[in-house]
């Protein structure tokens, strides 16, 4: 009995063991695994900025490209964003994602370590070895402006955002405008919280706008995404999900989500420092980064058919290259 | 408002005192560390690394020290007004937002006037000093006229301090090609201070060290200190005796205020180089721990400055070498700087 | 800008719910402050509840053991405080600040933990709305006073609950007597640290609840400094109530509600391309809440300030 068990152990083992070197060797045929540090402002899991992050990179990680270390809810002060990027450099990571708009943070790390790749979140000058990538998020949001003008029952739609940054004024405005491109005479009511976090602000910031009439609404910003999915239970409203696929938080009322999908901008990233081609830029991969995922639970409003092949339309057309949606930062 | 122990004179402890203080800081020591490694166990970490990495990241080579120093320069010159104010009893807790007034006005003269590069960093320092002294003053006249209490009006200043720096940074100083990263154009390049080689820290260090010994002198040596500590032992007294104190409370603001302000515009031109929400995360806040765990001493500020800015820098070092996440370190910081204080408290109880 | 549309009933309704976990967190610090203790750790008592809430709330789908784990959560930190502030006579300044940045970095931590292996953002069941029949009928009046979420009610009897405490019964002499004359209470026979840190669990189930009712009873899911500096405005409230629950929640209310109608006229004027910039808007809470506060402690000469606020009693020690 004994020696079987053994035996059979010994068999398994050496399956394993095979199979191991037979991995590790269809492993080594490609290139060695690139040491990537991702900072993370937030915790992972966020159900939003944060948590795209770290799953992109996660999934870089298990396709076995990429061998990561990460810190979550980071310093956000330049001296400590910087300290942390400094130490994963000093620590021989070979790329370091700092996932926040930490511009000031990279370009003070790069002044020590010119050569190492630095890349951080939100668009803006590049340098040296410092990238950066945007979030076109404005893009998703003029296609959900689209379908809102089909949906709103009042002719008002309205528009949530925690700060005034570009990021947030762009969507703000390409969501208007795809809504204006279906039906002229839609009106836009657009409120700014003052933060990223303050839930309770964003809801009640939701509700009185509802009350102004509006019934189909865009977000910017974690906290008052998730005060806009509890106002819309509580209002029957039609709401779009912010970075992440939110669908599923409120099947019934979102139409669909802004998903910031940062997987391709991360093997783009990893790609040019694996080819050595890496120098600092800015990745925009448009509406392939920020996509439009439609939610098939969506039940609070009609869509008519017309405006969605029309959006579908205008979505092809972006993807393209045919047609470029208005970039409104300011 | 709050306990003032001033403490007895360490020559005035009998020596079992002095040994009981030893056992007691050494006790609360050995209790941090267990605490913070049972921490660290809990979120799968190896507590031995990640106290080699504390220390290999605050003072393991010359960068790990200008880091260290680097972060302990706002804590210092924001805790040295806050413990001056404190003597007399003067509760500013709006240090946060006198430092963000204080990069404002600086910046602004930076952003504008277009003068030699010596003399309008010279003048961005003062008006920087002058921001951060005019929020303060605010808090000072409204408890010296009406008697408004300064705890209220300065955090709701602070507030308001936040909202005017945001709708600066985006509209009038605002910066378009700083991309999602709030922030206003750059200041001039040649305006910047420069850093110590091979330290990364900036000049704004050696001001900041300069002001301990002035700051200290003012405190403990001059009439002006002596009406102040007279103030907050016993302010009704001190008013008999003819001392006008409202114009102190308005003086202790414009100080406090003032260092804060500088404090602020030191960040802009020595880590930033324009005006972004990235100068500060909350040191006007920590700073109030570092004025009352440096018992509002000039001296007790500068050790307490280097102890927060070991728990910060070391905590970051630490969470990228052991993959832990950073709230764990913000939670360990915490309880060591509690443990300080009860240590602090029992040794001289 | 069509006014009806901005001052209106639900602006009240909105504004009541936006005030509710200040108000409650600020009649509980009303009670630490006049027996003495100042509890700048409000912020960080209200942020572990939320979480405490939400976690109970989540894995046993009862709401109301939400809000019981929030109070739970509330009072041990409240605890904590005591053990801190009345005990070991730390300073109260200091020990305050530290309890919100720890509160600040443990709840980040547990939540990451808790729930880092979920694909989306975990969420609660909201709780339901109490209608009272009949009287959530009458015009403009009903739907503001009964037609609101369930724990509003309890934050208006409680905040007249701790009025009648303090002013009315034995105990609350005792905790008056402990922050006006520790000293001569003592000598009454009076427990002073016993009755400080009863104060302060008091303190701390208050503020726990507000934590509660803003996840339970507001917003069903939780986020990273999900109170977002409530507890900091509640202590503020506090001296502008001038330490009278029942002005504290009147300052509350009007805070709440200054708020709810700031969010109302931006919405109405039309966002960034309106000709006032939003940061108007934002900081009028603020503004106004100052302005009331210098206006009313220029109206009264007295201090209503405990005379021993923040002051440890040390038996046999004249302060």
């Amino acid at each position: 009995m004994r020696s079987t068990a053994l035996r059979v152990t010994v068999l398994l083992a050496a399956t394993l063991a095979l199979a191991g070197t037979a991995l590790a060797g269809s492993g080594g045929a490609q290139q060695a695994k690139l040491k990537v540090a991702l900072v993370l402002p937030c915790p992972t899991n966020d159900g939003s900025w944060c948590q795209q992050g770290y799953v992109a990179a996660k999934r870089l990680q298990k396709e076995g490209v990429i061998d990561l270390k990460f810190t979550s809810n980071a310093p956000q002060d330049t001296p400590g964003a910087s300290q942390v990027i400094q130490r994963y450099v000093a620590g021989g990571s070979q790329l370091v994602l700092a996932h926040s708009a930490w511009q000031d943070a990279a370009f003070s790390a790069a002044k020590r370590f010119p050569n190492a790749p630095i890349v951080y979140a939100g668009g803006g000058k590049v340098g040296g070895n410092v990238s950066t990538y945007e979030e076109p998020i404005y893009q998703p949001a003029y296609l959900a402006g689209m379908l809102a003008a089909g949906i709103t029952k009042t002719g008002v739609i309205g528009g949530l955002a925690a700060f005034d940054i570009p990021l947030c004024h762009a969507q703000m405005e390409a969501f208007k405008l795809g809504a204006k491109r279906v039906k002229k005479s839609i009106r836009q009511i657009t409120t700014y919280i003052g933060d990223w976090n303050d839930v309770a602000k964003g809801k009640s910031a939701a509700l009185a706008a509802a009350d102004q009439g509006a019934d189909v609404f865009v977000v910017c910003g974690g906290g008052p995404a998730s005060g806009l999915i509890s106002a819309a239970k509580e209002r029957n409203l039609s709401i779009f999900g912010y970075v992440g696929n939110q669908n599923g938080l409120a099947p019934k009322h979102m139409v669909g989500s802004l998903v910031y999908n940062l997987y391709p901008v991360f093997k783009a990233i990893v790609a040019d420092v694996q080819a050595g081609k890496y120098k600092g830029k800015v990745y925009d991969l448009g509406l392939r980064s920020f996509t439009f995922a439609l939610n098939p639970k969506y039940s609070a409003g009609k869509i008519p058919p017309a405006v969605m092949k029309q959006m579908k339309a205008t979505q092809q057309a972006i993807l393209a290259g045919k047609f470029k949606v208005p970039y409104i930062p300011k | 408002m709050t306990s003032l122990d001033v403490g007895l004179p360490a020559s005035a402890l009998a020596w079992h005192a002095r040994v009981r203080a030893l056992l007691v800081t050494v006790g609360a020591g050995v209790v941090a560390l267990v605490i913070g490694a049972v921490f660290v166990i809990l979120a799968g970490g190896s507590p031995a690394r990640a106290l080699g990495s504390m220390v290999d990241g605050t003072v393991g080579s010359k960068f790990a020290v200008g880091q260290l120093l680097t972060q302990a320069i706002p804590l210092l010159v924001i805790g040295l007004g806050l413990a001056f104010a404190f003597r007399g009893r003067v509760y500013n807790i709006g240090a946060e937002g006198q430092l963000f007034m204080g990069a404002l006005a600086g910046g602004a003269v930076l952003l504008t006037l277009d003068l030699e590069p010596r003399l309008l960093l010279a003048l961005a320092l003062l008006a920087g000093t002058a921001g951060g002294a005019t929020w303060g003053s605010l808090v000072g006249i409204l408890r010296a006229r009406w008697g408004v209490n300064e705890v209220i009006s300065s955090l709701l200043l602070t507030y308001i301090a936040l909202f005017v720096f945001g709708w600066a940074i985006r509209r009038p100083f605002g910066d378009p090609s700083a991309g999602n990263n709030l922030a206003s154009r750059p200041v001039p390049e040649d305006t910047l201070l420069p850093t110590l080689p091979g330290y990364f820290v900036h000049y704004g260090l050696f001001g900041a060290l300069v002001l301990v010994p002035i700051v200290g002198y003012v405190m403990a040596r001059t009439p002006f200190g002596f009406r102040v500590r007279a103030m907050g032992l016993n302010p009704q007294a001190t008013e008999v005796a003819g001392v006008r104190t409202g114009r102190l409370v308005v003086w202790l603001m414009l100080l406090s205020g003032g260092l804060a302000g500088l404090a602020g515009i030191i960040q802009v031109v020595g880590i930033e180089g324009r005006l972004d929400a990235g100068i500060s995360q909350s040191y006007g806040f920590t700073a109030i721990v570092v004025a009352l765990l440096g018992r509002l001493s000039a001296a007790g500020v500068l050790l307490a400055a280097l102890f927060i800015a070991f728990l910060n820098v070391g905590g970051q070092a630490m969470s990228v070498d052991e993959g832990l996440p950073y709230s764990l370190v913000v939670a360990i910081q915490g309880v060591f700087v509690l443990l300080v204080l009860v240590a602090d408290r029992f040794s001289r109880a | 800008m069509d006014w009806s549309t901005i001052i209106g009933v639900s602006l009240f309704a909105s504004g009541v719910q936006l005030a509710m976990p200040t108000a409650l967190a600020a009649v509980g610090e009303t009670v630490c402050e006049r027996a003495g203790v100042l509890n700048l750790g409000l912020e960080g008592m209200m942020l572990t509840a939320t979480l405490a809430a939400f976690v109970a709330a989540y894995y046993t789908h009862e709401a109301a053991l939400g809000v019981l784990a929030g109070v739970l959560a509330g009072v041990a930190v409240g605890a904590l405080k005591a053990f801190l502030s009345v005990f070991l006579k730390t300073d109260q300044v200091i020990n305050g600040i530290v309890i919100v940045i720890f509160a600040q970095g443990v709840t980040l931590f547990a939540y990451e933990r808790l729930f880092g292996g979920l694909s989306t953002q975990p969420e609660i069941a909201p709780l339901h709305d109490v209608r009272l029949p009949g009287l959530a009928d009458i015009p403009w009046l009903g739907p503001v006073l009964f037609d609101q979420d369930a724990l509003f009610y309890v934050a208006a009897v409680v905040a007249l609950s701790v009025w009648l405490l303090l002013f009315r019964t034995r105990f609350g002499l005792l905790v008056r007597a402990v922050g006006e004359a520790p000293a001569a209470a003592d000598s009454a026979a009076v427990h002073v640290d016993r009755v400080r840190l009863f104060a302060l669990l008091v303190c701390g189930a208050l503020a726990g609840l507000g934590g509660a009712v803003l996840i339970v009873g507001d917003i069903s899911l939780w986020g990273p400094n999900v109170t977002a500096g409530r507890g900091w405005v509640a202590v503020a409230l506090v001296i502008f109530g001038r330490w009278n629950p029942l002005l504290v929640l009147g300052g509350a209310l009007l805070f709440g509600i200054t708020d709810a109608l700031q969010l109302r006229i931006q919405a109405a004027s039309g966002g960034t391309t309106a000709a006032v910039p939003f940061e108007v808007f934002q900081a009028l809470p603020y503004v106004l809440t100052l302005v009331v506060m210098v206006a009313a402690t220029v109206a009264s000469r007295r201090s209503a300030q405990p005379a021993m606020l923040g002051i440890p009693f040390r038996k046999g020690v004249s302060e």
